[in-house]
């Protein structure tokens, strides 16, 4: 059931109130039985899926723990870890090559058992002994579809909180006002421009080259707003129950380069890959230098973009990446280098024009968006011949039609528009909202203002919402 | 070797990985504070560390650091 299905808030909301009933230890086991339900409406058989691999990890987990020789730890986690990774390798490979639908949220459950281990593995006392809290760990409803990818150690701390505590009702108030914003991002922004593209899509030689710029430059905003409108609907529900999930996303539109946007785009996934894959990786290249280090971007990107399916083009994609990151921090350790050495040498500054700051700072964020977009062009695409197809346009190689914005319907351009914008600046950061709010306050009272979004929310959403991008990895 | 010599010797090393002339290595101090302190420049430094004490560190050793003072401690006990 997705996180935009009407019938899906029916039930939230009086599982939310009976959750509130409960005390201690019921409360835990409660969301167990919630979660585990939720799943079986996605499959049954999965279910079991997942119930195997959660008893599986946390007896490796357990043993881990309990073991004194450093070659057992290793054994049993590399069991573990071998074990959920072939796991999604062979759903990833039938998904891919067979059109097999893949187990909901996999990608992600086993993310987080994986990330278990390693901590146990590193630290005895990372283990988690109450199975009701361990079970729930990789279940949890809320994150089960597309994450975000919460770490052991936050979420154990938190749920025996939950079990501890008493419940309030700002839990609930900002539960509500993130899944209510996050809501309106996607559907109101996300399948607008997902459904202006789908058109554009069908026929894209017919349009003009600059629709056809905008139309690729439309792939990353409606993927933020689809993905980060997700999130905050997966972290307002978290919330309802008294969890706080990690964050997706922080301002990606501001990054000044490569490097930067991927510290803001998709977190919870570049943190684990960081924490699990490129630290180890680059402490063991690290006798290589710079050779090494490239290495392990390298494979790292090219994870990141397989991860998200085993086809060709979201292999180009993390090929791409891994192309974009390496050259960035060339350049970036370079540009440090010479500024330390001038820095030494006491030199006096060059004379003469220096682009200021700021100025700097948007050509790097309008770049880093240029080339995040052209990335996204084998991410967006079904097949690698309509990314080739589009990028023979974009380069001139094939001709573009003669259809222009000035053609199109101003109903079919103007929300189009409209969207790209509130994309844009929502994905930037909002820039002066907090002081707007902050006057708003004054004069609108909080029931209002969730009254005007559930208003809009209700007069504007499409017909058709619902399939989220990340639902499908 | 006494804490405070080790201290003194990282700090030119934290400069120079950190980009940051003005650093100074204190115990408490964590990544949080230094905005240049990412997964790259932590890997420079613990390479830059390594080089400059003659130690190794293991992925775990470096895993389980929460601040500078931590690491202070790990130096003492690898290069003992």
């Amino acid at each position: 059931m997705s996180f935009t299905s009407p019938l899906f808030y029916v039930v939230l909301v009086p599982a939310v109130a009976v959750f509130y009933w409960f005390s201690g230890r019921w409360r835990a086991i409660y969301l167990l039985a919630l979660s585990y339900a939720f799943y079986a409406l996605s499959s049954r058989v999965y279910l079991v899926l997942l119930i195997v691999a959660s008893a599986a990890v946390y007896a490796l987990g357990l043993a881990i723990a309990k073991s004194n020789g450093e070659r057992a730890k290793q054994a049993y986690l590399a069991v573990g870890v071998a074990a959920v990774i072939a796991v999604i390798v062979a759903f990833k490979a039938a998904g891919a090559w067979r059109g097999f639908l893949l187990p909901l949220g996999v990608s992600f459950y086993s993310f987080k058992l994986i990330s278990y281990l390693i901590e146990v593995y590193w630290d005895d006392e990372a283990v988690e002994r109450d199975p009701i809290v361990f079970f729930l760990f990789p279940a949890f409803f809320p994150q089960i579809i597309s994450g975000p990818i919460q770490r052991p150690e936050p979420f154990f701390t938190q749920m025996r909180a939950i079990m501890a505590r008493s419940l309030n009702a700002d839990q609930i108030e900002t539960g509500f006002r993130f899944i209510l914003g996050g809501l309106m991002m996607k559907t109101l922004v996300g399948d607008r421009l997902g459904a202006f593209i789908e058109t554009i899509d069908q026929s894209h030689t017919n349009y003009s080259y600059g629709v056809m710029l905008t139309t690729v430059a439309c792939y990353t905003l409606q993927l933020y707003a689809d993905f980060s409108g997700y999130t905050n609907i997966a972290l307002g529900i978290g919330k309802l129950f008294g969890v706080e999930g990690p964050p997706n996303f922080n301002a990606p539109f501001l990054a000044v380069n490569i490097q930067d946007m991927w510290r803001r785009w998709h977190m919870s996934l570049t943190l684990w890959l960081t924490d699990y894959l490129f630290t180890p990786l680059s402490m063991s290249l690290r006798d290589y230098g710079q050779a090494g280090l490239i290495g392990a971007i390298c494979l790292n990107m090219i994870i990141i973009g397989v991860w998200h399916g085993f086809t060709l083009n979201y292999l180009v994609f993390g090929i791409l990446h891994a192309v974009f990151l390496s050259v960035t921090v060339l350049i970036l350790g370079e540009l440090a280098r010479r500024k330390r050495a001038a820095g030494k040498a006491k030199a006096p500054p060059t004379p003469g024009w220096r682009p200021p700051g700021a100025l700097l700072r948007v050509l790097g964020a309008a770049l880093t968006f240029a080339l995040m977009s052209f990335s996204q062009i084998f991410f967006h695409s079904e097949t690698f011949s309509q990314a080739t197809s589009i990028l023979a346009q974009l380069a001139g190689a094939a001709p573009s039609g003669s259809t222009g914005w000035s053609d199109m319907p101003a109903y079919f351009s103007v929300p189009a528009w409209i969207c790209m914008g509130v994309a844009l600046y929502v994905g930037a950061g909002a820039p002066g909202a907090r002081g707007l709010f902050g006057s708003l306050n004054r004069t609108a009272p909080n029931w209002l203002q969730y009254g005007v979004c559930l208003f809009l929310l209700s007069v504007l959403s499409t017909e058709g919402s619902g399939q989220f991008i990340y639902g499908q990895f | 070797m006494e804490k405070s010599e080790i201290e003194s010797r990282l700090t030119p090393i934290f400069r120079d990985v950190f980009n940051d002339d003005a650093l100074v290595v204190t115990e408490g101090m964590t990544a949080a504070e230094v905005p240049t302190w990412d997964s790259l420049s932590n890997i420079n430094m613990i390479i830059a560390v390594e080089k400059a004490f003659g130690v190794k560190f293991s992925i775990k050793d470096v895993r389980n650091l929460k601040n500078v003072g931590e690491l202070l401690d790990l130096i003492k006990r690898k290069a003992a």
